[in-house]
Formats: structure tokens, sequence, C-alpha cells
């Protein structure tokens, strides 16, 4: 009865990209992705980061046929974000803009004193970049 | 320049009612959510699920007043979702259909091995549930 909380995923319309894009602007590192690029996972540790296409997803039913509100650059966001915490926020931050992240926010101190910022990635996925919030005074 | 993924977060109508469903359906413990409930963090290790209010991100302007497609259980959902690794799925996917989850796609065998099966929680959020599977087994070991 104990479960574990192992992925994290994403539908996106290019997984291959998706997985060169997450190494370029955030420097992560590719755990797993079959030859058909349906789907990949990247290494994050004990919850993995995960693509799924959604030709992969139409393919293989996955949803039984659940309408799904595709991820797209132009359009509203799904209600959902992946948050990365960081020890470097400027040199994150120049990183993933220079590999093509719009902003939607730039990072800003926050009352309990951590930098965090909000951007997008090549689908439209909401992305954090936050440092840790430091230890009470 | 070294990011962790700390966070998965989820915006949500209610993040009270949220945790109690996912203690409840999922057993997952509370690490932490503040008074008035805008925000919470389950704990669930290296990266903390985490659910956060609708009315927080709009009173607090989060995301600069971008806007986004909320999660609710109906006939589409944003494309998105989790999974949980069972070591017992039988009882674990009954525990959630009795706590209210809705069944997407029966526990069903999968190709490569064991069951998998996917369920929505109160907020229409796909959740999978499935056995480990060959990767994990080899080099995740389930505590």
């Amino acid at each position: 009865m104990a479960l574990t909380f192992r992925h994290a995923v994403w539908l996106v319309p290019d997984v291959a990209a998706t997985v060169a894009f997450y190494e370029k602007a955030f420097g992560l590192t590719l755990r797993h992705m079959p030859p058909n690029k349906g789907y990949a996972e990247m290494e994050t540790g004990d919850t993995l980061l995960s693509f799924i296409s959604e030709a992969f997803l139409r393919d293989a039913n996955l949803y039984a046929g659940l309408g799904v509100v595709p991820n797209r650059p132009d359009a509203a966001p799904g209600g959902s974000t992946i948050a990365f915490l960081t020890d470097d926020i400027q040199g994150d931050w120049a990183r993933a803009v220079a590999a093509g992240c719009t902003v939607i926010k730039a990072p800003e101190k926050k009352p309990p004193g951590q930098m965090l910022g909000y951007l997008r990635d090549l689908n439209g996925i909401v992305v954090e970049l936050t440092t840790a919030i430091p230890p009470a005074a | 320049m070294a990011l962790r993924f700390r966070l998965n977060i989820w915006f949500v109508p209610d993040v009270a009612a949220t945790v109690a469903f996912y203690e409840t359906a999922f057993g997952c413990t509370l690490r932490f959510m503040p008074p008035g409930a805008p925000f919470a963090e389950l704990d669930t290790g290296g990266t903390l699920l985490c659910f956060l209010s609708e009315t927080t991100i709009q009173k607090a302007g989060l995301f600069a007043n971008l806007p986004y497609t909320p999660n609710r259980p109906g006939p589409t959902m944003p494309g998105a979702q989790i999974a949980f690794v069972s070591d017992d799925i039988e009882a674990d996917w009954a525990r959630a259909v009795a706590a209210g989850a809705t069944v997407v796609k029966a526990l069903a065998p999968r190709a490569s091995g064991g069951h998998m099966g996917y369920l929505r929680d109160p907020n229409g959020l796909l959740v999978e549930l499935m056995t480990p599977n060959s990767r994990d087994q080899v080099d995740q070991p389930l505590p």
C-alpha cells in the first residue's frame, strides 16, 4: 500500500525535440527514450520528469480516448507547473532564456527571501526556477 | 548550474480538499500547508507533489495573470499526468476507487509485464497507478 511518486508526465508534440530542449535549457540528462521516441524520461531523481508524444498517446489509446488539451506555446497552458530548485538563478535563468524559453515573469525576491521566476518551454509548459527558501533568521 | 526537479505543482480550486483526497485515496502524507491552505506539499521524496489554489494564483498574480486551462473533472484534461508506482497494485487501486477516484482505464497487463491503469482525482487530474517496470527493478528498487 506504499505508493511512490515516480513520474510527472507531460504530453508534447515532439518528444525528441523536448528532450533536446531540456538538455540545453536546463542541463538535464536523458534516462530513457525508446527507438520510436514516443516516450522519454529525464534523470531527475526519485520522480522522473517524463514526456509522452501526442502520436503515441493516440496510437496506444493510453487514456481510453479521454480528450486532452494539447500543450502549445501560443495557447493557454494547462493548470500545472514544473519547478526547478537552483543554486545559481542568474546563470540558470540566462541559460534557459538563451535556449529559447519565453519569460512569463522575471525572477524577483519573494517575502520568505527566495528568488523566483516563471518561464515557458518550447511547448508552452510553465517552468519555475526558484532558489531555496533561506532558513529563518 | 545544477537544477533539481523539486516541485510538481497542480492548480486546484480547493487545496485542503485535494490534500484530504490524496491522503485517503493514495496514502500520501502532508508535508506543509500554511493556514488558509493557499498551497500544500505532499511528502513524496526528492520531488514534492504540490497543490496551489486558483484563488491564490489570482490574488498573488503569480504567473503575471497568464490565462490557463483549469483542472476540472470534465471531458477533457490539460496535457499532463502523474504516476505512482505501487508494490500492491490491487489494493492501492481499490483504495483509490473507494475514496472516489474515477476510472479512466481499468488496471490491465502491460506489454512489458506488470499492470497499469488510469484514474482521475476529483479535480480531473489524471493519475496512473502501475507496478514497477523493468528499469525500476534494475536500478531503482522500491524500499
